[in-house]
């Protein structure tokens, strides 16, 4: 079986993201780039389940700009077999990346296909979805265990107030949550064997895929600023403050 | 007509770590003295103390910097008990983590000849051969090295904490701090008399310091007194280990590696020389894996597997004579505008004792703690270099 891995390119999590100055989107220039951590976690599971003798192929994808070559190499120094780059220019919405990795899916006749339950950057919560519904498979989010039986897969989810066990037939769609596994780290051999490893480049058009935004973003704003605290006395005087000025108590 | 300038009795040219030391140390020395500390930026956001990496240490070859370390090591461990005022508590974070320095047969005689420098004033060192240091550090690969300096009781502190410390003390001992810059500074005769801000007004003083640091060199430009000190940029990493591997007290190498222990990972770098000098805060992501990586994972090989989780710039006060700060007046020329600077990446280290001899210069007219002289201008004037033997 292979397993097809998506893989995105995102702002790294330590970065403090700033909003442009013209509010059209959020400060990228030099900007520490990585892939999205519940993509690593899917790479780490589907590198896990080949090492157990449940797949035969992990390969990775990611569509976006020619950087996105740099977090499709961190994916192969982890371990993946193979990368493919679907390169565009063009902003890329869930939809589309959808429809991009269900052409993917099809061409490489993948088995199973594991994605982050989200991205960091847009925190969408849809891509993996709507692959589902687009190829008509059966989809288990929010993993937190996952076991291959022949045709199946047993899936733990985590779910508000408890976790859930469902079966689902493969092929099948599964994301993952954060607590699943740990990634392993890519060592500095791997990441020199990496750059040896296949990576192919396609374009949407040649999947027959129109990847044109559905969606127009209107302005992208920062939070509110927070107010300056003040410094009490003492307990009687805080009190005084949560009782009359924040009326809390 | 302009009202007359407030006149105090010292002007500190910058608020960084070397600034706030020397208005300390003066209010330390003469209560009743009156000094003003300008700084550019009210939060500090491109000083080089807060990019510091903190660490503190007596391995140098010359007699005053290994002066200077015992003394400021001494001070910053003592920082708490010292500079907390009635409103604050004055923690530094203090590691007592040591120094660990290492070398390649080449270099072995230089590292002996300087830890006999360090011996003789009367520093905690130990010499390790190969052998030693892999027992003592299984992870480390030595099958190059010769030898290294171990120094247990130097260390690192939160650079950010201590500069907030000597700000707070500073302040509640008199010292008046203000957010402003100096645009230009008037000379009459042999004396700077005043220093002009951008806010418009104007500070006279019978004495000036140019603590600038990074920017240093064009405050002395506003004297008519040339600096060779350059900003250069380097790079700090924390990056985690994929392997166990043990604490390590702050390693250098003649490569100019530098790594320690930082709570569960490790911060360090490896400064290029070779750098563009430059006012540029730009950090290149790729420097950690092209260039740091490698040589940390040659000398550690768990650390094969690793990952950079933050990287950050900071600047140098590159000294291009010879990598140490000077520290004085030019006698003769400019005899009340006093320069210490150009520390070349110690200057967090050297802050308290460098703070305290130009704190003893102005209020007692000569050093009396370390004779820093070889420090002076006058290096500078006549093109004589006085360098560090081996690892900076």
């Amino acid at each position: 079986m292979k397993i097809l891995v998506p893989v995105k390119r995102v702002v790294d999590f330590n970065v403090k993201v700033r909003v442009k100055a013209d509010q059209s989107g959020v400060e990228l220039a030099n900007v520490k780039m990585s892939m999205n951590p519940f993509d690593e976690i899917s790479v780490e599971e589907a590198l896990k389940l080949k090492e157990a003798g449940k797949a035969t192929e992990v390969i990775v994808v990611s569509a976006g700009v020619t950087a996105c070559q740099e977090t499709l190499r961190t994916a192969l120094a982890m371990g993946a077999d193979r990368a493919i780059l679907v390169e565009t220019d063009v902003e890329l919405q869930p939809l589309a990346v959808a429809k991009l990795l269900k052409a993917v899916a099809t061409k490489e006749g993948a088995g199973l296909v594991i994605l982050g339950k989200q991205a960091i950057d847009d925190d969408a919560n849809q891509t993996g979805q709507m692959l589902a519904a687009l190829l008509d498979w059966p989809q288990a989010t929010f993993a937190s265990k996952v076991e291959i039986a022949e045709g199946s897969a047993k899936v733990t989810r985590e779910i508000d107030g408890g976790l859930e066990t469902v079966e689902v037939k493969l092929p099948a769609v599964i994301t993952t949550d954060l607590r699943l596994n740990t990634p392993r780290y890519a060592t500095l051999p791997n990441i020199m064997k990496a750059k040896k490893k296949p990576l192919e480049t396609i374009k949407p058009d040649a999947l027959g895929v129109d990847v044109a935004p559905r969606l127009k973003t209107l302005k992208v704003a920062e939070p509110g600023k927070r107010k300056a605290g003040v410094m009490v006395k003492d307990v009687s005087e805080l009190v005084d403050k949560l009782k009359n000025e924040a009326k809390v108590i | 007509m302009m009202p007359a300038p407030a006149k105090v009795d010292v002007a500190i040219v910058g608020g960084g770590i070397v600034g706030l030391a020397i208005a300390y140390f003066l209010k330390t020395l003469a209560p009743s003295i009156e000094v003003s500390v300008v700084e550019r930026e009210a939060d500090h956001e491109h000083c080089s103390t807060l990019r510091a990496s903190g660490g503190c240490r007596v391995q140098f070859s010359c007699p005053e910097n290994i002066e200077m370390s015992l003394f400021s090591i001494d001070f910053i461990r003592r920082f708490p008990g010292t500079m907390a005022t009635a409103q604050r508590d004055a923690p530094v974070d203090w590691v007592e983590g040591g120094y660990l320095f290492i070398v390649p047969p080449e270099y072995e005689e230089m590292l002996r000849a300087n830890y006999e420098v360090q011996r003789a004033h009367g520093c905690n060192v130990e010499l390790l051969d190969a052998a030693a240091l892999a027992s003592r550090w299984p992870s480390m690969r030595v099958v190059d090295l010769a030898a290294g300096v171990h120094s247990p009781d130097d260390g690192w502190c939160d650079p950010f904490q201590l500069l907030q410390g000597f700000k707070r003390k500073a302040i509640d001992l008199g010292v008046r701090y203000r957010v402003d810059e100096v645009i230009g500074l008037d000379v009459a005769g042999r004396a700077v008399r005043a220093a002009r801000l951008a806010s418009g007004s104007t500070i006279a003083a019978d004495h000036f310091v140019n603590a600038a640091g990074a920017w240093s060199a064009a405050i002395g430009e506003m004297a008519g007194m040339p600096l060779p000190i350059a900003p250069l940029r380097r790079f700090e990493h924390y990056f985690t280990c994929g392997n166990p591997m043990e604490t390590l007290p702050y390693v250098k190498d003649v490569q100019r590696l530098a790594l320690r222990s930082e709570g569960k990972g490790f911060s360090g770098g490896v400064v290029d020389s070779n750098e563009a000098r430059g006012f540029n805060f730009d950090v290149d992501h790729d420097y950690f894996e092209r260039v740091v990586w490698p040589a940390a994972a040659h000398r550690f090989a768990p650390l094969e597997s690793a990952k950079c989780h933050r990287t950050w710039a900071g600047l140098y006060e590159q000294c291009e004579l010879d990598g140490n700060p000077i520290i004085g007046n030019w006698p003769g020329k400019l005899d009340n505008f006093h320069v210490c600077a150009g520390f070349s990446g110690h200057g967090m280290m050297h802050a308290p004792a460098a703070g305290r001899a130009i704190a003893e210069r102005i209020v007692l007219g000569a050093d009396r703690s370390i004779d820093l002289s070889r420090l002076g201008y006058a290096r500078v004037r006549e093109g004589r270099p006085y360098a560090e033997r081996g690892i900076v």
